[in-house]
């Protein structure tokens, strides 16, 4: 009875009761706007009764894809049309854009306008419609409403197209709404996702000073749930993390990694602090980001004790092989003695070879000493031409070494620089005794200098130098001393830098330990390159800064 | 009982035993031993010397290369083979030595004591140790022993 009261109503007059009465069918309808196909069907339904047509349909953009989407007809039902794109710059659409435009059939018998409506229907599949109404939201199309002819076969009065113009609008707005809210609602789950289930914990802070975020992260850490600290002030949580994200709220100071240690939980965090800002870039809370730190240290600290283990047992056992050979002959002689004072042989070799232990002894406690205490460089202007010069005279005339040729090639460019002497006369002498030791039946012995530039991202061919840090310097002087001896063998080539590494007859050499500790100091470093039984060429690298 | 002189540079020592109850004189000659002294320490192939050369016949190398050669020559009732040694050590030496020989009497030598190198002396069959700085007296003992 009432339906039928409606139809005439509306079809004669806009009677306001009638209207409310349709508002707030309507109304009730939105209820159930989470569900977008059941509101569509009910809104179509109801649009079928208030205009008396064949049938209503709503056909939604699909944003994403591109395409016609979701399509919710009053007759048939729900179905999704699939794979008809909506190119934006399609004429039809920019043409619909307009929430005024309306495309009705009989308004356009022949020419590009009935055109467009023919494809229109044919995409959306609605051939018994008879108007196609866009559903424009902030201005961008969101569907189509399309509907019959009416029932009794009248046309579409003013007042009709008014009503639906009206309805259409609101209907959009409606959609947009939702559709928005849902995408809102959609992101808020994300990022609140997000931070639950971040490694490191999170507060954050108003205004008020209130904790508002609490994470999962942060219940670990500090052993508080989330209902326990949310809604309460940022003292009760913990005092020092407090003050720290009030300074951050009130100052501005943000921290970046600081390490703080919390009692009485007994841990060690990395903090991290921002001030949060609102839409109009005014400071409105804090948020502190923090990872426990103390399993890390602990590992860290756990490795480096193993590390000076496994330091502290290389150089026992190096130690002690060394000073036991030599109190072996020392002790075996002594213990010789009583029986064989007679024998003037013995009495010879008991000299030399006691004595010769006992300084033995002495030199490799001096050295392990200077290798041990090597101090920090005192930083002299000097030519290093003219330190290379003075040791390589010292070495000739005290050692005297026998069928060597001693080349020299410096270049006069390289200015002075700055370096500690005693420490790199030391370097030379090592490296020179070393090149000279290495050719015990002669050879030639070169050294040049030179200028090179070197990227500190450029990984050499070198097996030493890719197993260290290299400083950042470009620019280096270098000195390379060759030599034509046995050379050194791949295997041993990475150990040679390290002390109490021997090749020769039962030393240890700390020489070239000594020597790299000194360069090193020196912020350069030392690169090796050798053939077994052509040669070795050992390269000072010192910065030019 | 006759008992023989001690000849410094002889390879025989004359032992001679009168045993009352056979009344026969037995003489057993025995030939000198000969041990190689492996170990790259000049002093301590020295002191080794020293103290073993009146009863026994001394070879002595400074490497393990040079040991593993003279043994395969042959002749040699014991080595005192040193572990720490350049280029090759003493656990490498014994067992090339092993590889060829399975019963020659091998003493190791040693300033260190390494379980691991024990252990694997142990697997390749070794009749004693000796730890530097050794004893005079402990040395012979051993060697005396290792050599009846």
């Amino acid at each position: 009875m009432e339906q039928l009261y409606l139809k005439r109503s509306i079809n004669r007059n806009l009677n306001v009761y009638n209207l409310l009465r349709l508002m707030r069918r309507l109304s009730k309808i939105t209820y159930y706007m989470s569900d977008l196909e059941k509101f569509l069907k009910s809104v179509a339904d109801l649009f079928v009764e208030i205009f008396s047509v064949t049938n209503v349909s709503f056909t939604l953009v699909d944003e994403e894809a591109g395409s016609w989407g979701l399509k919710v007809s009053s007759q048939l039902k729900e179905e999704k049309i699939k794979n008809v794109s909506i190119l934006t710059t399609n004429g039809t659409i920019m043409w619909l854009n307009n929430p005024e435009q309306m495309l009705h059939r009989l308004e356009f018998e022949n020419g590009e306008q009935l055109g467009l409506y023919q494809k229109l229907i044919n995409e959306l599949q609605i051939p018994n419609s008879h108007i196609c109404i866009p559903m424009v939201a902030n201005g961008r199309l969101i569907g189509i409403l399309s509907m019959g002819c009416k029932t009794d076969g009248r046309a579409f009065g003013p007042e009709d197209l008014r009503l639906l113009s009206i309805l259409t609008e609101y209907l959009s707005a409606l959609l947009d709404y939702s559709y928005t809210h849902k995408v809102i609602l959609n992101q808020k789950e994300y990022h609140k996702n997000i931070l639950e289930n971040m490694a490191s914990g999170i507060i954050a802070i108003n205004l008020r000073e209130i904790v508002t975020i609490f994470n999962r992260s942060a219940e670990d850490i500090l052993g508080f749930k989330a209902e326990q600290v949310i809604g309460k002030h940022i003292q009760m949580v913990q005092g020092n993390l407090a003050n720290l994200i009030l300074d951050t709220l009130h100052y501005g100071k943000s921290y970046r990694r600081k390490e703080i240690h919390i009692l009485p939980e007994n841990i060690l965090l990395g903090v991290s602090t921002s001030q949060l800002y609102d839409n109009n870039g005014k400071v409105n809370g804090a948020a502190m980001v923090f990872t426990n730190l103390s399993n890390i240290k602990y590992a860290e600290v756990k490795t480096h004790k193993n590390n000076e283990n496994i330091l502290w047992e290389r150089l026992s056992i190096s130690l002690s092989h060394e000073i036991k050979n030599s109190l072996t002959p020392i002790k075996s002689f002594v213990q010789l003695l009583p029986n064989r004072y007679n024998d003037t042989d013995f009495r010879e070799k008991f000299y030399d070879i006691v004595l010769y232990n006992i300084e033995r002894l002495d030199n490799f406690t001096e050295r392990i000493n200077r290798f041990a205490q090597i101090s920090k460089p005192k930083l002299k202007d000097g030519n290093i031409h003219k330190i290379i010069d003075d040791v390589l005279s010292f070495i000739i005339e005290k050692q005297n070494p026998q069928n060597i040729t001693f080349i020299k090639r410096y270049t006069n460019s390289i200015p002075n620089i700055k370096f500690d002497h005693s420490q790199l006369r030391e370097v030379f002498y090592n490296l020179i005794i070393n090149g000279i030791e290495s050719m015990p039946d002669g050879g030639t012995f070169s050294i040049s200098t030179e200028i090179e530039n070197r990227n500190s991202g450029y990984r050499y061919n070198s097996k030493i130098l890719n197993s260290k840090l290299l400083p950042a310097n470009n620019k280096y002087v270098v000195i390379n001393f060759t030599d034509t001896g046995i050379g050194i063998s791949d295997e041993d080539i990475t150990k040679i830098f390290n002390p109490f590494f021997t090749i020769k007859k039962g030393r240890p050499n700390l020489g070239l330990a000594i020597a790299s500790r000194i360069i090193e100091e020196h912020n350069g470093f030392i690169d090796v390159k050798s053939e077994l039984n052509e040669g070795s060429t050992f390269s000072v690298y010192l910065p030019l800064d | 009982m006759l008992k023989a002189n001690l000849m410094k540079e002889a390879h025989f020592q004359f032992i001679c035993r009168w045993i009352k109850r056979y009344k026969i004189k037995r003489i057993i000659i025995v030939m000198r031993k000969k041990i190689l002294i492996v170990d790259d320490e000049p002093g301590c192939r020295e002191a080794l010397k020293i103290i073993l050369k009146n009863k026994y016949n001394i070879v002595v190398t400074d490497n393990g290369i040079d040991a593993i050669e003279l043994i395969k020559q042959g002749g040699f009732h014991l080595i005192i083979l040193d572990i720490i040694m350049p280029k090759i050590n003493g656990i490498e030496v014994l067992k090339r030595i092993r590889e060829f020989d399975t019963q020659l009497k091998v003493i190791i030598l040693t300033a260190i004591k390494n379980k691991e190198f024990v252990e694997e002396a142990e697997k390749l069959g070794v009749s004693g140790y000796i730890f530097k700085p050794f004893d005079v007296t402990k040395v012979t003992t051993i060697v005396d022993k290792v050599l009846i």
